[in-house]
């Protein structure tokens, strides 16, 4: 699995805004939960999840759009999809 | 989640223990969720509601309680919704479905207690959920001896009000079971201060109906050899639709069913052709209970229905919606509730016709029966689920399991031991 970037927003309206506009434009994006490693730099439970792929358009289109956003933070291969830790 | 510390101090929650629980959470999704490739789009709404699921709808329930509706927490579903939304009340699911909680639980219950149960109780005493501080009542009911006594010690702190849920099926027990709402339906009243008229649970039979035709038309679409969305998501859907409004909930569904069939006339699948199909069937799976369907999915087949009450038994059969006197839509609330096939009852025959009905329905290849351990109900009823498919030449696996991960390393190899068996 790639590494990830994840925007980092304020709250979860700045969120959802960035996620209707990365949809509108047909930018691969997905709501998650912000990783633990990135809370530090992020009060909102919320941001948005892009692949290595979608990262160059997404950075474009919120520049253009001039999008409210924290910062784009990576993670190098944050699942694992049989580590079988639950809640 | 951060925005939200104020309201969960103000609900006086303990915050160090629910910032453990918190911390658990996003990689528990990532690796369950958003690892998946090729997702439908629209579960994006469950991904917000997930990412936020101690602050969105907490909020929400906290917003309406300030204009005077009460919150009802229920933890079965015998106890009709309908009659708490026609009274304006709102209802929440509050099983709990996580192993942080079970310490708690255990502290005050028998340790031969099933682990949702002990979780139930630990959420609410351990003052980590937001729901179990938010419901203004509880509703419980006479289903397992567990639950009976767990409501005991959850209304020495909380409003606590349990419904006697009939042990049979015969046409006397769907009177009395008439005869329980009519009463509960006055503790409603009481409660939230409105009167139930024919119109308003008139209306609010159709919004739950409305919900059931919703999430059973996402179900539908399991049912095609293209399978447009997995069992975890799936899963996920189903899980939320416990707390969440019953209206944005039905909205929710209707899209993301649009998608699914959509993905069916393009033959958009999530899994490969000739994956082996698998049925779950059991004990509910209450939030964020996800392990059984990831190891299963993750060892190489899918799962394309769950009969349990965090799947089928939610939403199949609906309510008259023709009834025009109070007395004869309690009568047509019995009749529907009554048909919901759970091992409380006995006999309970209903629920191995609903197993092989749905084994045709979803084009099953392998049945998987899982119950919670210490839920003696359930783990008896293996034999006779085991039997029935056999009989019919379907494979069935029988475990038992708990919210722990310990257990995970052995699951796998059963699971993935059947699995190489259905793929021959
Ligand atoms: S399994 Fe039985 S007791 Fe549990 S929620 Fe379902 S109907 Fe209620
Ligand atoms: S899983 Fe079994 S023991 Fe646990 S609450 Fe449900 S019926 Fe009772």
């Amino acid at each position: 699995m790639a590494k990830k970037f994840y925007i980092l927003v304020e709250n979860n309206t700045q969120g959802m805004a960035i996620h209707h506009l990365l949809d509108e434009k047909g930018i691969e994006n997905h709501i998650s939960p912000t990783p633990r490693l990135l809370t530090d730099e992020a009060p909102c439970g919320m941001s948005i999840l892009l692949p290595h792929a979608s990262l160059e358009m997404a950075q474009a289109c919120l520049n253009e759009n001039e999008a409210k956003y924290i910062k784009i933070a990576s993670l190098d291969d944050p699942f694992e999809p049989k580590r079988d830790r639950y809640m | 989640m951060s925005d939200y510390q104020k309201m969960w101090q103000d609900l006086g929650m303990d915050m160090e223990q629910h910032d453990m629980l918190c911390q658990v959470l996003p990689s528990a999704v990532g690796d369950v969720f958003l690892s998946q490739e090729n997702r439908p789009k629209s579960m994006d709404f469950w991904d917000l509601v997930i990412s936020e699921v101690h602050g969105i709808r907490p909020a929400e329930l906290i917003e309406e309680q300030k204009k005077g509706r009460k919150v009802f927490g229920t933890f079965c579903v015998y106890v009709p919704d309908e009659v708490v939304v026609a009274a304006n009340g709102i209802v929440t699911g509050l099983c709990g479905g996580s192993q942080f909680w079970v310490p708690g639980g255990e502290a005050v219950l028998s340790k031969s207690t099933c682990p949702l149960i002990k979780a139930s109780v630990g959420a609410r005493l351990g003052k980590t959920c937001p729901f179990f501080r938010i419901a203004d009542i509880y509703v419980g009911e006479t289903t397992c001896d567990g639950k009976k006594k767990a409501y005991e010690i959850l209304g020495e702190d909380v409003p606590l009000y349990v419904m006697d849920v009939p042990q049979m099926k015969r046409p006397q027990d769907i009177i009395k079971w008439k005869d329980e709402i009519a009463t509960f339906a006055k503790k409603v009243e009481e409660f939230t201060g409105n009167k139930l008229t024919v119109e308003n649970l008139n209306k609010a039979i159709h919004i739950i109906n409305e919900k059931r035709k919703a999430l059973a038309r996402v179900y539908n679409c399991r049912k095609s050899k293209c399978l447009p969305i997995s069992g975890r998501d799936a899963l996920l859907m189903m899980q939320i639709s416990f707390f969440d409004d019953p209206e944005r909930c039905a909205k929710m569904c209707n899209r993301l069913a649009d998608e699914l069939e959509e993905r069916i006339a393009k033959g958009i699948s999530v899994v490969p052709e000739g994956t082996k199909r698998i049925l779950v069937t059991g004990t509910p799976l209450a939030v964020p209970n996800w392990k059984l369907h990831n190891i299963i999915e993750t060892s190489g087949a899918a799962v394309v229905c769950e009969e349990m009450c965090t799947g089928t038994r939610y939403f199949e059969n609906l309510v008259d919606e023709t009834k025009e006197s109070l007395d004869e839509q309690f009568m047509a609330l019995s009749e529907r509730y009554m048909k919901t096939n759970c091992a409380c009852f006995t006999p309970n025959r209903g629920r191995i016709d609903d197993i092989l009905r749905m084994v045709e329905e979803y084009q099953v290849d392998g049945v998987i029966d899982c119950s919670l351990k210490f839920c003696c109900l359930y783990d008896t009823e293996k034999r006779a689920v085991s039997q029935a498919l056999k009989a019919k030449g379907v494979p069935v696996l029988s475990l038992e399991t708990d919210y722990t991960d310990t257990d995970a390393e052995q699951l796998r190899t059963r699971i993935g031991a059947f699995i190489e068996i259905l793929n021959g």
